[in-house]
């Protein structure tokens, strides 16, 4: 029951910090979950990263991941409960406000001052993510190919996922690994 | 209910549909966002097939799902629910969007937790690993391509970026320090755009 509590209390404030997505708060997770509680590894949390982006669903389903890690299969439900229920009962409180925001000056500004907080924050999940754990040469092509490949054109994330996941599977079975 | 306002736009506006419905829709968003674009899938239902919001609502509920913090989706999920049946619809809508991927995270999850020690599996995962990464500062790229950079735009995002990544600093003093000074920042270039 502590751990869960444990859990609930890391994850209960995570959503309503992530102003511009969940891709946002990744390195303020891996703050918590690898450096303050060490319930996984950083290269696990990375790894997990990799799983919550080739599933289906929103971002942030890493929680999910992290919980059960942290916790078995009660930790993952509090760790999605935890995640999504403070920022879904903020929207249902003020889904009802906003029609009367519709031209209020603020609006504009608001969405353009977040969009270079968040634009910082995403690069720094990157960051976060690969600072520890990417240690081959290999790896950095990889890396480097694939964020030019998917920013440049419009190719499925999950298509590029499934062509490196093989041919890295048929190198490793060829190098004997 | 201000809400059907929004439905003026239709010919005939169609009744509130029941939870069901409405738990249903967003599971098939899910099961359809494998790879990405949740964003499209969640409009294609919601507006083209469904006829739940009309465009213009639809984009104006994304505005709000972006400005608010949280998953941009499942704000959406929860502001589409809420729309059409208050509390029970948004219940509803987070229990399609999210059921699947729940249990899709706990099986990966699992099989991830026994396998990972296993040398060919931790091989093809560090490939997959920096491919997310990859995935990561791809969305980043394409987010700064669309935005209209003044000075100030680069100092915050620069700003954000060295707090949290390199230095580790804590989030939510940051965002306190941040948010305020970008939104009075980019307040005066708006200004300065409007014609």
């Amino acid at each position: 029951m502590a751990l869960l509590g444990a859990i609930a209390q890391v994850f209960l404030p995570l959503s309503l910090m992530a102003f511009g997505g969940g891709n946002t708060i990744i390195a303020e997770i891996q703050r918590l979950v690898v450096d303050l509680h060490g319930w996984v590894t950083a290269e696990e949390f990375s790894g997990m990263y990799a799983i919550s982006q080739a599933i289906p669903g929103p971002s942030m389903m890493i929680v999910t991941l992290l919980g059960l890690a942290a916790g078995g299969l009660g930790g993952a439900l509090v760790s999605t409960i935890a995640t999504f229920g403070p920022c879904s009962a903020l929207v249902y409180a003020l889904a009802r406000q906003w029609d009367r925001a519709k031209d209020a000056p603020w609006r504009g500004a608001v969405e353009r001052g977040l969009a270079p907080v968040a634009i910082g924050l995403i690069f720094a999940g990157g960051w976060a993510l690969g600072r520890e754990i990417l240690d081959n040469p290999w790896e950095y092509a990889i890396l480097a190919l694939s964020t030019f490949v998917l920013a440049r054109w419009n190719v499925n994330p999950l298509k590029l996922m499934v062509a490196v996941g093989t041919l890295a599977l048929g190198a490793g079975i060829l190098l004997g690994g | 209910m201000t809400w059907k306002n929004d439905l003026q736009g239709f010919d005939e506006p169609p009744a509130p549909p029941s939870l069901r419905e409405i738990a249903l829709a967003y599971l098939k968003i899910a099961l359809s966002s494998f790879g990405g674009g949740l964003s499209a899938w969640a409009r294609q239902i919601i507006v083209e097939e469904k006829r739940w919001l009309s465009d213009e609502a639809f984009l104006s509920a994304l505005t709000f799902s972006r400005i608010l913090p949280g998953a941009n989706q499942v704000n959406l999920a929860v502001f589409v629910g809420t729309t059409l049946r208050g509390a029970p619809g948004a219940l509803a809508a987070l229990t399609g969007l999210l059921a699947l991927p729940l249990a899709i995270a706990v099986a990966f999850g699992m099989a991830y937790l026994s396998f990972s020690q296993n040398p060919l599996v931790s091989l093809v995962l560090s490939a997959l690993t920096a491919t997310s990464i990859g995935m990561t500062l791809a969305t980043g790229f394409s987010i700064s391509r669309r935005l209209p950079w003044h000075p100030a735009t680069l100092l915050v995002a620069g700003a954000s970026f060295v707090a949290i990544g390199p230095m580790k600093w804590p989030l939510l003093p940051v965002l306190v320090a941040l948010i305020p000074l970008s939104v009075a920042l980019h307040w005066r270039t708006a200004e300065r755009k409007a014609p």
